[in-house]
């Protein structure tokens, strides 16, 4: 018995329409490439020979930089529909044996912005991106833009740049001579974000992080509707460990800020792809981090995109013109092991010649999850009851009797640090009841010594805190009268043990300056690392 | 008065089958077999010019070396009607009067078989090429 399988036909009538400044003219093959990565759609367009001569302008005082459209589609779809318009950029023609032949490229919309500014672009602190992006496209004039608010990757809270006055003075700032559109693209992949023409003019800017959770917009399945069908998995693109670093600055008490966002665990390599050693690490930076939220943001976009092998997609079919990168498809392969597998659509490229329409599309989902952030700075506790520095008993004092006109203890500086700061409550520092008044003075300090040397590598003074010697505050319940202070550890301190002194000053005339001090901790910040997964190093 | 750009020549009629052969329109397509399916999908991307090769007889080498001058050339052709399917103008010329088609953005892209008879008349294969609307099977204007 011979069984036979039952043979479907389809058939299609391909068009297409090529318009040069809103001039028809005969085509004999279009080619267009969009993806979400390629921010400027491009287009290679052949044409018959067109009309030249006579009193006509030359092709290039016609054709360079004008508008030029492709349409491509099949009759039994409802037609030719839109899949490039932009401006052509270069005309190229040849002749040989084989006859005359003529070609365009183009660019599309989004190369309006693309060229620098001789100004800086500057926008109010706490601006949303989103309507940063608006404003770019709408003072480059853009003919079509849109796209997605631009929140964070675990909120409907906008992503809102600036605001912090140590920063820019709190201003956005695109540099002069900086392509807008590179910012765009730059800024908005930070969070998980991408910008790009796209075949139907659309300037459009979207998520396009993680796995893709929307409702496809097609689906494409082995043996009806794929002409070819490839996938690549790869762990070249795998990262396990992202650090974020941000903007830098000094804040009002001089104590160095620097943002920085990493996981507090990076997870176990179940999968065994990067053992040994069981993670890879990368980082990124910008300075446009000015909080720790929009670095922690940044860090979890960047974790659900690559937290596992890289899978890459290709697939071919016969000309589809309704469908954009940066949407969804579905797709359905048991050879490719693929069971109804949802990807971002990266790129859409089309061609049309006298072979016929075809499409090709790149397809691709992040692997990963969204980590905790870790702790970027380590408190160390040097003491937590009260210490007396100076020479006099005061009774009301939390310890009447002086522990001495100084008080030294030994500090363990780590070996990586951006930043020291103490921290603790204080009352009386700088200040002596002179005459009847608080006065203010300047000799009670902190020193640091490392290395054995005869001067200390760095000297803060202490902040000046009122002594009030006749209201004589009980300074021994609880902190109501004591003064919060924070102040960085000075000097340029190497890994290892340093010696911190904390003194009483001699005001002459005056004696020493009594004063007190408690819960006293030693911040280092910049010191964060997450916890390896075992078997890491 | 069969004649193309006013040179005139006779149709012979083909050798094998008697008859004169007509135009033929190919049509072009790109087929291909969707893999792991039993579906084939057809582009008809379009069609070819219409095309016809025609045996035909000069009365002389004069007349004959014309002709060939016109190889690659675009001229009109003028042929009986009814004698051919493409459509192009009508118009009667003649002792006695018979009707014409004038078939213009015809090109002679093939010449072949050419032969020098003795006495002076002359013959060749000649192959016209017309881009034509396959439906209408009018001229279509470039």
């Amino acid at each position: 018995m011979v069984a036979t399988l039952p043979t479907a036909r389809i058939d299609l009538t391909p068009a297409h329409v090529v318009t040069i400044d809103g001039i028809p003219f005969r085509a004999l093959g279009v080619e267009t490439q969009h993806a979400v990565d390629r921010p400027i759609g491009t287009a290679t367009i052949t044409l018959a020979q067109p009309e030249t001569g006579g009193s006509l302008p030359e092709l290039r005082d016609r054709w360079l930089n004008r508008p030029i459209e492709a349409q491509i589609g099949y009759v039994e779809g409802g037609g030719a529909s839109r899949v490039f318009t932009g401006r052509i950029a270069s005309i190229s023609r040849s002749f040989d044996r084989s006859g005359y032949s003529i070609s365009v490229k183009a660019n599309g919309w989004a190369t309006l912005l693309d060229f620098p500014s001789e100004e800086d672009i500057v926008f109010a602190g706490n601006t949303r991106l989103y309507d940063i992006v608006r404003s770019l496209c709408t003072m480059r004039k853009l003919p079509m833009f849109g796209g997605d608010l631009i929140t964070y990757p675990n909120s409907t809270a906008s992503i809102r740049l600036g605001g912090v006055p140590h920063v820019d003075e709190g201003k956005v700032i695109i540099p002069r001579r900086t392509s807008p559109l590179r910012w765009i693209v730059q800024k908005l992949q930070l969070f998980g974000y991408r910008a790009f023409d796209r075949p139907d003019g659309m300037f459009w800017w979207q998520r396009v992080n993680g796995k893709p959770m929307g409702l496809p917009q097609a689906g494409f399945v082995q043996g009806f509707n794929l002409l070819s069908l490839s996938r690549d998995d790869d762990v070249g693109g795998m990262v396990t460990w992202w650090d974020v670093e941000g903007a830098s600055w000094t804040d009002e008490d001089g104590i160095p800020v620097k943002i920085r966002s990493f996981p507090g665990t990076v997870p176990p390599d179940s999968g065994g792809f990067v053992t040994p050693p069981g993670y890879v690490r990368d980082s990124v930076s910008d300075n446009a981090l000015v909080t720790q939220a929009l670095a922690d943001a940044v860090r979890n976009a960047h974790e659900i995109d690559t937290g596992g092998p890289q899978e890459d997609d290709r697939w071919r079919y016969f000309g589809h013109t309704q469908f954009q990168p940066g949407d969804t498809a579905v797709i359905t392969s048991e050879l490719m092991e693929m069971d109804s597998a949802k990807r971002w659509v990266m790129s859409v490229d089309h061609s049309s010649s006298a072979r016929g329409i075809r499409t090709t599309w790149r397809g691709w989902a992040g692997a990963g999850n969204a980590l905790a952030a870790g702790n970027d700075a380590t408190t160390i506790r040097v003491f937590t009851e009260a210490k007396h520095i100076g020479d006099e008993r005061v009774d009301w004092y939390a310890v009447p009797n002086p522990n001495g006109k100084e008080i030294t203890f030994d500090i363990v500086i780590p070996n990586t640090h951006t930043a020291m700061i103490l921290e603790g409550w204080i009352h009386g520092s700088n200040s002596q009841l002179l005459e009847g008044a608080n006065t203010d003075i300047e000799v009670s300090k902190v020193e640091v010594w490392q290395g054995g040397g005869d001067k200390p590598v760095g000297t803060a003074t202490l902040p000046s805190t009122p002594e009030d010697y006749e209201k004589r505050l009980p300074y021994g319940i609880g902190t109501t009268h004591w003064q919060r202070f924070r102040i960085p550890v000075p000097g340029r301190l190497d890994p290892g043990v340093a010696t911190v002194k904390l003194i009483a000053g001699d005001n002459k005339g005056a004696g020493l300056d009594d004063y007190e001090v408690q819960q006293l901790d030693l911040v280092a910040t910049g010191t964060g690392y997450p916890a390896l997964p075992t078997g890491g190093s | 008065m069969t004649n193309f750009d006013d040179i005139p020549f006779r149709v012979m009629a083909d050798s094998s089958s008697g008859v004169y052969t007509d135009w033929t329109i190919e049509p072009i397509e790109a087929m291909e077999l969707v893999p792991y399916s039993s579906i084939w999908i057809t582009e008809h991307i379009g069609y070819q010019p219409a095309t016809v090769s025609w045996r035909i007889e000069f009365d002389d080498r004069e007349t004959y070396f014309a002709f060939l001058a016109k190889l690659r050339t675009v001229g009109t052709l003028t042929v009986l009607a009814g004698f051919q399917s493409l459509k192009g103008t009508q118009r009667t010329l003649g002792n006695p009067a018979q009707v014409y088609d004038v078939l213009d953005q015809v090109k002679v892209s093939r010449i072949a078989n050419q032969s020098l008879e003795i006495g002076g008349t002359a013959s060749c294969t000649v192959t016209f090429e017309r881009m034509v609307d396959p439906i209408t099977r009018l001229a279509l204007v470039s």
